[in-house]
C-alpha cells in the first residue's frame, strides 16, 4: 500500500523547505522536494526600477552566493544596454564567481558536517578547520567584491576598483595558505563521508539518476521551460503551499552544478549518486582555488575596469546574463528602456533547475536517506524563491 | 555648579610636551614631524589624515602608505574632508595591520564607535594603533575662510595654513598673516561644532594642538605608547610650559562656554543636540549638575 | 570566559528550564530573507569557538539537525514577515512561546529593509506580497527586545553584540533596544537627523557604514550625498553616525 509521508523543514539545509514522499514498503516511489519561504518577488520588485539598482537588489536575492546573482543581473543589463566592460572587470569577476563557488562549497562542509558527526565536539574541531579556510577565502571576496555577504563593488559596466600590485600580492600569499589548508580539509571531509557511508552502509550508488546534465556553457542551445507547482500538483494544499518554480531542460530535468561543470570541462565520466557528488564538491575547493591564483598571477589587476556608460536600450533586446554559480546555472534576463529603466526581469536559479534531479535521485531509495539526498544537492531555498 | 575644569576642557593626559620640527616653523610641519616619528618607530604603517588640495581648492581625506608620503601630505586643520568615508578602502582592501589615524574629535568618535559597536565595518577596524587627536576649536568651511578673509578686506583670499597663535585662529598664505579673535571666528563655524564639548579630542592616544608659541605646537600625551614618539625623537622637544598649556585651555574655554550657550538656546526650542542618546537633555542636566564628580576619562580602545 | 550570571544586573533571560547547565541557547529563524544575517554570524570566523564556549546554538536549520523548536533563551530573527503566510505566522507563535527574547537581526526584520520594495505578483504564489518587518508586529511587542541594523550586519558587530548580551552590558544595548520603536530606515535618516539638524561635521563616518553606497562624500560639501535609488533601508548610516547615539565608554556625558 503507498503511504503518504511528509517530512518538514529539512533540517541542515538553507531556507525552510520540505519533502513529500510516496513510499511504498520504506521505498521511495515518487518524491518532491519544494521550497516553503514566500516567493520574494525581486523578479517584480525590479519592473520599472533604474537598471542602476538591479545589481544592489540582486545581490540580496541569496546571503550565501550573493555576487553571481549581482555579476549575472549586470552581465544581463550590460548585452541589454550594449555596454562592453574592461577586460581587467571580467577577469576580476570571474575572480570573485570562483571564491565564491570556494565559501559555499565551503559553507556546504558546515552544514553537512551535522551529519557527519555525532559528537558535538568532534564536529565542533572540523568547523574550526573549515572556518579557517572560509576566512582567507572571505578576506580575498572582501577586497575584490568589497563586502562578503553583499558585495557593492560589482556595478553595471564592470567592478568600482581595480586591484593594485601590492594587494594582489597579498591575495597570493593568502591564497597559498589557503591552498594549503583546503588540501588538508578536503581529505579530511572525503575521509570522512567514507566513514559515514561505512559505518551507515550506505549503498554506493545512493541516489542516483538518469538525468543529463547541463552547464552554462549549453544552456544557450537548449530550450528552457519553466513550470508552476499548480501544473504538477493535482491536490491542495501543494499547489499553493510550493513556493518555487521547477525549470526544465529540453522538456526534461537536469542535473547542474559541480558534476556537470567537471564532466563538461574535464570529460569526466560520473558513476552517479551522491557520494561522488559530495567528493566532487570538495575537490573543486581546491580547483577554485588554483584558478583563482592563475588569475592572480597573470592577469593585470590593476588597469580600468568600469565603463561609465548609463544603460540604456531600446526595451526590445532581451539581455541575458549567464554565471555559474556554485550550484550550476543561474540565468538573469532583462529588458531596458530608453530612461535606463527595467521593463522585464526573469531569473533562473540553479537550485530550480535542480529540483526535478532531486526528485529524480529520491525514486527508489529508503525514506530515512531522502533528508540525506536532499542535502547533497546544497539547495538554496532562498535562491529558489527569489 | 558647573565648572569648566582642565579634566574636561583637555581631558586626562599624562605628561605635556611642545615639539618644533626641523624647518620652516609651522604647525603643520610640527604634525608632520610627529606622523614621520610614527613610522619612523614602527608605530603605524598607514595613516588617514585630511589634506589641502589647492588646485582644485577643497579639503580631501588622503591615505598615506609611507614615510616617503608625508612630504606630499598637506595637512589642513578644523576642515574634516570626511576621512572615515576612506575607512571602508583601506581596511578591505589593504588591510594594513597598524593603522594610525590623525583627525579631529568627531573623526575619532566616529572610529571609536565603530571599534565599540563595529557597525559599518568588519574586524580589520580594531587594527587602529596610533590615534593623534588633534585639537579643534570647530569646524569651518572653505567659503568661511574665504568670507573671514573678505571681512577683512582682503582682495585675493588665499591661504595655505590655519593655526592657533596666542589665543587667536591664524590664516596664512604665502606673503601674508591674518589673525581672527574666537568671536570672529566662531560666526562662520559649522553649526555641528556648535555643540560640541570634546574640543580637545580626549579618545585618542595623544592630541596634538596646532598651536604655534615660537615654532613650537603644544602635544598632550594620553597613552603610554604615544610616549614611545618622545624617546629621542627626530624633532626638538621640550617640556610644556604652565603657560603654554593655558594659552590653549583658555581658548578652548572660550568656545566651550560658546557651546553650552549655544546647546541651551536648542534645549529651549527643542532642537536635539549632538552626543547625548535617548533622554538627550536629561543627560545634559546631569552633566550640568555633576561634572566635577565624573571621572571623565575617555578610553582608547 | 563570560559570566552570563552576572550579579548585580537583572537577566532578561531566564535559566529556569534549564538543569545545570547555564550555556546561554540561541535560536536562529528566518522568515523571508536571504539567510545572509546567518552566515554573517559564521562569518566570525576565529571569534565563534569562543563563543561557543559559553552559548549554545540550540536551532538553525542551517545548523542544527533538529526539527522540533526547543525552549530557547534568545531567538535571532532575520527577514520579514510575509502577511497572510501560514507558515510564518506559526513560526512567530511558536517563537513567541518558546524564546525569552527575540533579537530581531539585519535591516529586514527591523526595519523591513529591501524587502519594503516588494509587490508580489510573480509566480508562482503571487499573493505573497507583503512584507513587514516584524519589529511593525503588535503581537511581538515586548518580546522583541534588541534590532541589529545592517544589510548583512557585519560579523564583528555580531560578535561585539552577543558579548555584550551575554555580558549584559546595557550601555552597549540600549541603542539596540531604542530602535525597536523605528519600524523604517533609510539614508534619509542621516540627511534628516543629522544634516538637517545642523550636527553633521563631515567625518564620513557614515559613508563607511553604507553597505550598497548609497551614501557618498561630497568634498565641495564636505556633507554625505544620498542616492535614494541605491537605498536598501538598512539603517548603518544613522547607527554608524557618531552623531547619533553615544554611549561608548564617554563617561562625561552621563
Amino acid at each position: 500500500m503507498i503511504k503518504r509521508i511528509e517530512i518538514e523543514p529539512i533540517p541542515l539545509t538553507e531556507g525552510h523547505s520540505k519533502l513529500i514522499l510516496k513510499v511504498d514498503k520504506n521505498i521511495i516511489v515518487e518524491g518532491f522536494y519544494y521550497a516553503l519561504v514566500p516567493v520574494r518577488g525581486f523578479g517584480t520588485m525590479l519592473l520599472d526600477k533604474e537598471a542602476t539598482f538591479a545589481p544592489i537588489a540582486a545581490s540580496r536575492i541569496c546571503g550565501m552566493c550573493q555576487a553571481v546573482h549581482s555579476i549575472a543581473t549586470a552581465k544581463a543589463i550590460e548585452d541589454a544596454c550594449n555596454i562592453e566592460i574592461p577586460e581587467t572587470a571580467q577577469k576580476l569577476r570571474e575572480l570573485i564567481s570562483l571564491s565564491v563557488r570556494a565559501y559555499n562549497h565551503l559553507l556546504h562542509h558546515i552544514l553537512i558536517s551535522g551529519n557527519m558527526f555525532k559528537n558535538p565536539q568532534k564536529r565542533h574541531t572540523f568547523i574550526k578547520n573549515v572556518q579557517k579556510i572560509r576566512k582567507t577565502v572571505s578576506s580575498i571576496l572582501e577586497t575584490v567584491g568589497g563586502g562578503i555577504i553583499h558585495p557593492s563593488n560589482i556595478v553595471i559596466g564592470g567592478i568600482s576598483s581595480p586591484i593594485e600590485t601590492p594587494v594582489k600580492e597579498r591575495l597570493i600569499a593568502l591564497i597559498e595558505e589557503a591552498e594549503k589548508l583546503a588540501k588538508e580539509e578536503i581529505e579530511i571531509f572525503i575521509h570522512h563521508i567514507e566513514r559515514l557511508w561505512k559505518e551507515q552502509k550506505l549503498p554506493e550508488n545512493l541516489g542516483e539518476h538518469k538525468l543529463p546534465f547541463i552547464t552554462s556553457k549549453e544552456i544557450s542551445n537548449v530550450s528552457i521551460k519553466e513550470i508552476y507547482p499548480q501544473e504538477i500538483f493535482n491536490e491542495l494544499p501543494l499547489k499553493r503551499e510550493a513556493t518555487n518554480t521547477i525549470i526544465l531542460i529540453n522538456e526534461n530535468g537536469a542535473e547542474t552544478g559541480v558534476r556537470a561543470r567537471k564532466i563538461r570541462e574535464e570529460r569526466y565520466k560520473p558513476k552517479g549518486g551522491i557520494k561522488e557528488l559530495h567528493k566532487l564538491r570538495a575537490e573543486e575547493i581546491l580547483l577554485s582555488l588554483k584558478n583563482i591564483k592563475r588569475i592572480l598571477e597573470t592577469e593585470k589587476l590593476d588597469k580600468e575596469t568600469r565603463n561609465k556608460q548609463f544603460p540604456t536600450s531600446d526595451n526590445e533586446k532581451e539581455g541575458v546574463g549567464i554565471v555559474e554559480a556554485p550550484r550550476g546555472v543561474n540565468i538573469h534576463k532583462v529588458k531596458v528602456d530608453k530612461s535606463g529603466k527595467i521593463t522585464y526581469y526573469e531569473i533562473i536559479v540553479p537550485t530550480a533547475l535542480n529540483m526535478i534531479a532531486i526528485a529524480e535521485s529520491l525514486k527508489g531509495e529508503k525514506v530515512e536517506y531522502a533528508e540525506m539526498i536532499v542535502r547533497a544537492y546544497d539547495p538554496c531555498i532562498a535562491c529558489s524563491t527569489h | 555648579m558647573f565648572g569648566l575644569y582642565r579634566q574636561f576642557t583637555l581631558g586626562r593626559y599624562t605628561k605635556a610636551f611642545i615639539i618644533k620640527a626641523s624647518g620652516e616653523a609651522s604647525s603643520k610641519n610640527n604634525l608632520k614631524a610627529l606622523i614621520k616619528e610614527a613610522f619612523r618607530k614602527d608605530l603605524i604603517d598607514g595613516i588617514i589624515g585630511t589634506s589641502l588640495n589647492k588646485k582644485e581648492g577643497f579639503v580631501s581625506p588622503v591615505f598615506i602608505k609611507c614615510e616617503k608620503e608625508v612630504e606630499k601630505f598637506e595637512p589642513f586643520f578644523f576642515i574634516h574632508g570626511g576621512q572615515n568615508s576612506l575607512l571602508k578602502k583601506i581596511t578591505q582592501k589593504y588591510s594594513f595591520e597598524k593603522l594610525g589615524v590623525a583627525g579631529h574629535s568627531c573623526v575619532l568618535d566616529g572610529i571609536n564607535k565603530m571599534q565599540y559597536f563595529g557597525i559599518g565595518s568588519n574586524f580589520t577596524v580594531t587594527k587602529f594603533t596610533l590615534k593623534i587627536g588633534i585639537a579643534c576649536i570647530g569646524a569651518i568651511s572653505l567659503e568661511g575662510i574665504k568670507c573671514l578673509l573678505k571681512e577683512k578686506k582682503v582682495k585675493n583670499p588665499g591661504f595655505n595654513e590655519i593655526f592657533l597663535e596666542n589665543n587667536k585662529i591664524i590664516l596664512k598664505n604665502k606673503y601674508e598673516k591674518f589673525d581672527f579673535s574666537a568671536k570672529e571666528y566662531y560666526y562662520y563655524l559649522n553649526e555641528g561644532c556648535k555643540v560640541c564639548m570634546n574640543l580637545s579630542s580626549r579618545g585618542s592616544d595623544i592630541t596634538f594642538v596646532p598651536s604655534l608659541r615660537n615654532g613650537y605646537s603644544l602635544v598632550l600625551v594620553r597613552s603610554a605608547k604615544a610616549l614611545k614618539l618622545f624617546e629621542n625623537p627626530g624633532f626638538s622637544v621640550k617640556k610644556a610650559e604652565k603657560s603654554d598649556i593655558e594659552e590653549f585651555e583658555s581658548l578652548a574655554k572660550n568656545f566651550l562656554k560658546k557651546n553650552i550657550e549655544t546647546i541651551l538656546e536648542r534645549a529651549e526650542f527643542g532642537i536635539p543636540s549632538n552626543k547625548w542618546d535617548g533622554n538627550r537633555f536629561g543627560r545634559f542636566t546631569a552633566l550640568w549638575n555633576n561634572i566635577y564628580a565624573e571621572n571623565i576619562e575617555e578610553e582608547v580602545f | 570566559m563570560f559570566n552570563p550570571l552576572k550579579r548585580g544586573k537583572i537577566l532578561i533571560y531566564s535559566f529556569d528550564n534549564f538543569d545545570k547547565e547555564i550555556k546561554v541557547k540561541l535560536g536562529f529563524f528566518h522568515l523571508s530573507s536571504c539567510s545572509g544575517c546567518q552566515i554573517a554570524f559564521l562569518d566570525m570566523f576565529e571569534e565563534l569557538p569562543d563563543i561557543l564556549d559559553t552559548v549554545e546554538i540550540a536551532y538553525s536549520n542551517m545548523l542544527t539537525n533538529r526539527k522540533e523548536i526547543p525552549k530557547l533563551n534568545v531567538a535571532f530573527i532575520e527577514g520579514t514577515f510575509s502577511i497572510g503566510f501560514k507558515h510564518h505566522i506559526k513560526l512567530i507563535k511558536e517563537i513567541k512561546e518558546k524564546a525569552d527574547i527575540i533579537v530581531a537581526i539585519g535591516g529586514c526584520a527591523a526595519f523591513g529593509g529591501i524587502r519594503r520594495l516588494n509587490v508580489g505578483a510573480q509566480s508562482p504564489q503571487p499573493s505573497h506580497q507583503a512584507s513587514i518587518p516584524i519589529t511593525e508586529l503588535d503581537y511581538l511587542k515586548g518580546k522583541i527586545k534588541y534590532v541589529i541594523p545592517g544589510c548583512p550586519p557585519n560579523p564583528y558587530f555580531l560578535y561585539k553584540f552577543l558579548l555584550a548580551l551575554l555580558e549584559l552590558n546595557e550601555e552597549f544595548l540600549r541603542p539596540f533596544e531604542h530602535m525597536v520603536f523605528s519600524t523604517f530606515a533609510s539614508g534619509y535618516d542621516i540627511l534628516m537627523e543629522v544634516v538637517n539638524k545642523g550636527l553633521c561635521t563631515g567625518c564620513g563616518t557614515c559613508i563607511c557604514a553604507c553597505p550598497t553606497k548609497a551614501l557618498e562624500f561630497s568634498k565641495r560639501t564636505q556633507r554625505p550625498t544620498f542616492n535614494k535609488l541605491l537605498c536598501v533601508g538598512c539603517g548603518s548610516c544613522l547607527a554608524g553616525c557618531p552623531q547619533s547615539f553615544k554611549p561608548y565608554p564617554q563617561p562625561v556625558y552621563g
